[in-house]
């Protein structure tokens, strides 16, 4: 029996510390933290059931229970328990806010609505005639362009916003070698200006060949920080929504965690450990954003990458296309070209 | 095709106030289809001369029903191609008995004659006003669309305007014409609307260019069109008013008025919920409405709960819904059946359970005693185990329960499984087919902690409680799910697995019991209620010896009910489908004599893990006491919930609540 | 149709940018905490608030469980400002008309008057804004509001918000009848809320022909526009379309209504303002100066007493009534 005994937990020991490129070890295996006693998440069922109704209701997306299930297979319990990892995880899904092609082009019409009131709010039209005189001398004098290189998203956000809001491709310029002289004012349409910088160094770029032209701006997502960066660079901000601390994922006023302050360092402790099998260089998302929002057409970087990474054979659960700036850009190519 | 584009729940959408009068006639199935005859068919409808009150639950298809009966929807019917020749409109509608007017005014509209400093007689006076003009405007319609149609001329309504004028209290001027009266009538609309409206900021006197009393323009509009349009000859006027529960007592006089004194050309069916009326009084002190006298009434859910029929009703409901979704009438599924499964498939149901339960397998026989007369517990599963058959093996404990011994339950078993025709084999076939299948299967889940499933059409049947709007709604709930967890089973295979039905009922009741806290009034007192009820039947389906089995209704002496607020209570109870009268009265239970049985909505039974069939049987005698603990209380004592008289070893026999 | 520039200031409590100068201040008393930010940022900054009209409700003040609801209810006892007190029924707005029209209460059309709609319900804002540009003949109107930090769900889960208990009574707002043409196509727009048991308990009640179902979007937390939808999944399932106006802004709320009116001329147009309040004001402004619209609203027996959490932005909207009356 003692035999028996002695070889059953020799096999069992083996197996745990058999694969050490998983980070297992005793040690970790001993360490792996409790779910809190208080204010337990929601059960599983409940999670994946209020998923479902959100991907039908909401995102407008087909995510089946066999998808789910997949993306769950990632979370195999080298943290917390796999059922509280599961948890976790669901949790975090649950508030990931995913913008619907409708839901897209109605931040498109908001966007320029935004713009509009901008630029008349500090006008001193007032009668209606005046109202309207003053928006078409604008649009005259206004040019639209994107935001960074050819085949970024901007380009693509430029297209949905100039069909949503209705616009004649007079206002939108392909280049800024040649600005007509009338046009005083460019305006940059872009998704996602999350830290401004990238957004700084494309402006910078531009900045000579525009001249004593005015700048603006208009982003569907830019945090307070951004819009200060850039307005000290006389370059101003309208964005639709103006991210704040209550978007991020795990810091103290995030909107996710008001109900279940317990689980917000252990949900940032898995996002974190799985996130640098998911996408190595961030696994918080780029430069830590800590998001969790993604649009039809893409996911942005910042968003934690256990939502949308492929490293490592890291199985996804929403798309993100990866911007390749060098290289060849083109898939396998297969037997037969 | 594309499957992804090609699909959506067949069953969303299906409030019949949103559809169009196409929607209507594309979707109509008639729930009286299949009765024994001298009951409710379309003829008797259109051309019975008294006044029909039609009554059911929410959901149960009153709204389709007298909506079916409209002239939107009867002209679109005559509108399509009928065989060969065409008559007009008005011709086949003239034919068919009459034409419907269909009258609804919401609840929101209904409830805003009240306050402000305005006395109650007052906002009687002005509610009589709004109602006359309100059915003015409708008759007014069907006219304007008759014209339109050509199943009238516009120059044979000459002197219908002129009378219509003096009618309504207006200067007639040459030239006026049928929209002209229409602009009269919204006009004296709107003198209610803006003293509506201007009440509320300041006290106001109601002066009306003209008063209308009851009857006025009720019966005078049409009196009036039937004798100036030669093209209406021998037409008459079926007033189709639906929701009357929404009117308040006072108002109910006033209509009920006109239900007592209907005209040859103008008779009524009225819609409303089951305890619908407030009041039968009129607005004579001594005269009152009663039923067989006055009026007659249906009862949707006496009269289409009918085992063949109403399932044959769903069938047609559900075909219609599912060809209507572009991928299954390609495929040409539209046998609900199918996607649902026709009926519970209890011992593969049960195998299944023991599947999921890694230790415990023998939970279920855990009432036999550790030891007892015919030995020790391990002795007797050793004998009576069936692994081919766990609800065998329940049956088995049963009897060992009953005292029967393992060997000759064993021998009565065997009997049965090969049809040797002995005493104990006829014995153990019937218990087990006739009487207990379905209590054994509960009692199993409970003693494995687990539920039993809802799951198939022949469960949803029972589930919906002859409410077809319930059905629908298991259906969509069902199919919604489906589409998530199982889509490829869904639409590649047109099925829908048991615990995704399970998990879809399951949600629906709770959404249900919710909801009751809702209902006007008495929201809370019949949440607690129905919980204690439920929980109550729920002790009786968990009893191991089985004495009463699936024993889910109950009696209670409605005219003992005291004080009135109770009996209010459970009126409204009855009117919002939360509690059910069963079709007849019967005995309470065997032996005792005839009086009201009750059922809780089956649509709970899935929350409370109890039976949603009809057994008859036992019936839980509630005393008056007994009611209002179950309407004041939070918590009551269930009538089961004592110690058992097994020894002290033996594990509880309620496990604790999930 | 005319077309004006609208007025929309965030407020900074502290140094009370944003706030202006009126005759009367008009708040609804509670012990939410952002009952009183714009009153007590009016005192602190010493900008000039007149007077501050205060309007009880018996159903609040019986709910106070604690001294310090019961202070922080009371709390604008304590700005230092002269107060009027105004009682009613908080389900009955016009309950509160005689208390109104005392020679102290009464408002005249000269008077500048801001109303802070935070806690007030949205009938009773509904019924106020009337009484002050029909009956008072007051045309230029600012309505605060200050949003909440975040929401509570009772269980955790979003589909657990739960903002009123037991019965609900649908009624019309009192004052917006609307047209009472009882023929034609009759269709609901629903702004949506977090609570799905309103939309269906007023989509069952009104009946519509067709539902137009408005989501607030962009909401105040990027998460709200899901929440909405998927509180309200059998009334969005059931709905032929789903429209967005921004949940902050009034005036783009009152655009869509507009949009959507143009689109049916021949509706009878209900709406359902279960969505924000900015959106709701956005919806008053819209039945004032379109009459034959009905508001209708689910009145509860109980509203939950805290929804909320804490404040976030306060928002000042200039109101044009008497501009907007003219056929706008």
């Amino acid at each position: 029996m003692l035999v028996i005994a002695a070889l059953y937990w020799r096999r069992v020991l083996l197996e745990r510390f058999s694969d050490d490129s998983k980070g297992q070890g005793m040690a970790q295996t001993i360490a792996r933290r409790r779910a809190p006693r208080k204010d337990p998440l929601p059960q599983e069922t409940i999670l994946i059931g209020q998923i479902g109704v959100t991907c039908k209701s909401a995102w407008k997306i087909t995510l089946t229970r066999d998808d789910l299930e997949e993306w769950l297979s990632n979370f195999n319990g080298e943290v917390f328990s796999k059922k509280y990892e599961r948890q976790l995880a669901l949790w975090l899904l649950l508030n990931f806010v995913y913008y619907n092609k409708a839901e897209v082009g109605s931040l498109c019409r908001s966007l320029y609505r935004g713009f509009l009131h901008h630029e008349i709010a500090t006008s001193p039209a007032a009668a209606s005639a005046e109202i309207r005189a003053k928006v078409s001398e604008l649009m005259a004098r206004t040019r639209f362009y994107q935001l960074g290189r050819a085949g970024e998203s901007s380009g693509f956000i430029l297209y949905l916003f100039r069909n949503e809001n209705r616009l004649s491709l007079e206002n939108f310029i392909g280049s800024i070698d040649r600005v007509p002289n009338e046009v005083d004012t460019i305006i940059y349409v872009d998704d996602v200006c999350l830290s401004g910088t990238q957004a700084d160094k494309y402006l910078k770029r531009d900045a000579k060949k525009l001249t004593g032209k005015r700048r603006l701006l208009l982003a569907l997502f830019a945090p307070n920080e951004a819009k200060e960066l850039l307005a000290r660079k006389s370059v101003d901000v309208v964005s639709v929504y103006t991210l704040d601390e209550r978007s991020e994922c795990f810091s103290s006023k995030s909107d996710m965690f008001t109900d279940f302050v317990a689980h917000r360092e252990n949900a940032k402790d898995l996002a974190a450990h799985y996130g640098k099998r998911a996408w190595e260089d961030w696994p918080l998302g780029f430069n830590n954003g800590g998001y969790a929002f993604g649009l039809f057409y893409n996911t942005p970087d910042n968003a934690l990458p256990i939502f949308w990474g492929e490293q490592n054979g890291w199985k996804p659960v929403i798309k993100r296309y990866h911007k390749k700036y060098h290289g060849e850009g083109h898939n396998e190519l297969g037997a037969f070209v | 095709m594309n499957s992804a584009h090609s699909y959506k729940n067949p069953f969303s959408s299906y409030n019949a106030n949103l559809m169009t009068p196409r929607e209507i006639l594309d979707f109509w199935c008639n729930p009286f289809f299949g009765l024994r005859s001298g009951e409710v068919n379309e003829h008797h409808v259109f051309n019975h001369k008294d006044p029909i009150v039609f009554q059911g639950g929410r959901g149960t298809g009153k709204t389709m029903f007298l909506r079916y009966f409209s002239y939107e929807v009867q002209a679109e019917r005559f509108e399509r191609p009928q065989g060969s020749g065409r008559c007009s409109v008005l011709d086949s509608l003239r034919h068919q008995g009459a034409i419907g007017i269909y009258v609804r005014l919401d609840g929101a509209v209904v409830r805003d004659f009240q306050g402000r400093g305005v006395s109650e007689d007052m906002w009687d006076k002005i509610f009589c006003q709004y109602f006359e003009l309100d059915v003015c405007q409708k008759y007014l319609e069907v006219l304007e669309a008759l014209l339109a149609n050509g199943s009238i001329e516009e120059g044979g309504t000459g002197e219908f305007v002129k009378g219509a004028f003096g009618l309504l209290g207006e200067r007639w001027k040459t030239g006026s014409r049928v929209a002209d009266v229409v602009k009269v009538v919204r006009r004296r609309i709107s003198e209610i609307t803006n003293f509506r409206a201007d009440a509320s900021f300041r006290r106001l006197e109601f002066s009306p260019t003209k008063a209308f009393a009851s009857q006025d323009l009720t019966y005078g509009m049409p009196e009036l069109m039937l004798k100036s349009i030669p093209e209406l000859d021998q037409v008459r006027f079926l007033l189709l008013v639906d929701e009357y529960e929404n009117f308040s007592a006072s108002q109910q006089q006033i209509l009920n008025t006109l239900l007592k004194f209907p005209k040859t050309f103008a008779t009524f069916r009225i819609g409303m919920r089951l305890e619908g009326f407030h009041t039968f009084e009129t607005i004579s002190p001594e005269e009152f409405i009663k039923r067989g006298r006055d009026y007659s009434g249906v009862v949707f859910e006496d009269v289409i709960i009918k085992d063949r029929g109403y399932r044959e009703f769903l069938s047609r409901v559900a075909a219609k819904r599912l060809l209507a979704v572009p991928l299954f009438e390609e495929k040409g599924w539209s046998d609900i059946t199918a996607f649902l499964g026709k009926k519970e498939d209890l011992e593969a149901e049960a195998k299944e359970l023991l599947k999921c339960q890694r230790k415990g397998r023998h939970r279920h026989f855990e009432p036999i005693p550790t030891h007892g007369p015919a030995g020790g517990r391990e002795e007797v599963i050793g004998q009576i185990e069936c692994r081919a058959n766990p609800l065998f093996e329940m049956l088995n404990v049963l009897w060992v329960l009953r005292r029967k011994s393992p060997e000759d339950t064993r021998q009565a078993m065997e009997d049965y499984i090969n049809k040797r025709s002995t005493g104990a084999g006829a014995k153990y076939k019937t218990d087990y087919v006739d009487k207990y299948k379905l209590s054994l299967m509960f009692l199993m889940a409970s003693l494995h902690q687990r539920d039993k499933l809802y799951y198939s059409f022949n469960t949803f049947c029972f589930l919906s409680s002859g409410i077809v709007g319930n059905f629908i709604e298991l259906c969509r709930r069902s199919f919604q799910l489906a589409e998530f967890e199982e889509r490829h089973n869904l639409l590649e295979d047109g099925r829908i697995a048991p615990r995704i039905q399970h998990a879809a009922a399951r949600e629906f009741g709770s959404a249900e019991l919710e909801m009751v806290s809702r209902i006007r009034e008495y929201g809370s007192a019949l949440y607690r209620f129905t919980k204690n009820m439920g929980n109550s039947f729920r002790s009786y389906h968990r009893d191991f010896r089985i004495r009463y089995p699936e024993t889910n209704q109950f009696t209670v002496e409605m005219s003992a009910i005291s004080p009135e607020k109770y009996t209010k209570a459970f009126r409204a109870a009855i009117r919002w489908s939360v509690v059910q009268r069963k079709p007849r009265l019967q005995g309470a239970s065997p032996g005792k004599g005839k009086g009201d049985v009750y059922t809780l909505n089956r649509v709970f039974a899935p929350v409370f893990q109890i039976s949603p069939r009809t057994r008859g049987g036992y019936s839980v005698q509630l005393s008056v006491e007994q009611l209002r603990d179950y309407m004041d209380k939070e918590e009551v004592e269930s009538p089961l919930r004592k110690p058992s008289r097994a020894k002290p070893s033996t594990p509880s026999l309620f496990p604790p609540e999930k | 149709m005319d077309t004006r520039r609208y007025e929309m200031t965030t407020i900074d409590a502290g140094t009370g940018s944003g706030l202006t100068p009126v005759d009367k201040l008009l708040i609804a008393a509670g012990s939410d905490v952002r009952g009183h930010r714009i009153a007590t940022a009016y005192a602190t900054n010493k900008v000039d608030a007149g007077s501050l009209l205060v309007f009880e409700f018996d159903e609040r003040t019986e709910q106070l469980s604690s001294a310090e609801e019961t202070e922080d209810y009371r709390g604008y006892e304590q700005l230092g400002m002269p107060v009027r007190v105004v009682r009613g029924g908080i389900a009955d707005p016009p309950s509160c008309l005689k208390e109104l029209e005392k020679p102290e209460n009464v408002l005249s059309r000269e008077d500048r008057v801001a109303l802070d709609i935070t806690l007030f319900t949205k009938p009773y804002f509904f019924w106020i804004l009337k009484y002050l540009s029909v009956y008072v003949g007051i045309s230029n109107v600012s309505a605060y509001y200050t949003e909440p930090e975040s929401y509570r769900y009772s269980a955790g889960t979003f589909d657990s918000y739960q903002s009123t208990y037991g019965p609900l009574h649908v009624r019309e707002m009192p004052g917006y009848p609307g047209e009472g043409r009882a023929v034609g196509s009759r269709l609901l727009v629903v702004l949506l809320g977090f609570d799905g048991q309103l939309s269906t308990a007023i989509n069952d009640d009104v009946a519509p022909n067709k539902t137009i179902v408005v989501n607030g979007f962009p909401s105040y937390c990027p998460k709200f526009k899901d929440i909405s939808l998927v509180n309200n999944e059998r009334l969005v399932a059931g709905a032929r379309s789903v429209m967005y106006a921004p949940a902050h802004n009034p005036f783009e709320t009152y655009n869509l209504l507009q949009h959507i009116r143009d689109k049916r001329e021949d509706a009878v147009m209900t709406i359902a303002p279960l969505g924000t309040k900015p959106m709701a004001l956005g919806a008053c402004l819209f039945a004032i100066s379109n009459e034959d619209v009905r508001v209708v609203y689910p009145l509860p027996e109980t509203y939950a007493k805290k929804t909320t959490r804490a404040s976030w932005r306060s928002w000042r909207y200039d109101m044009d009534v008497s501009a907007v009356t003219a056929g706008g």
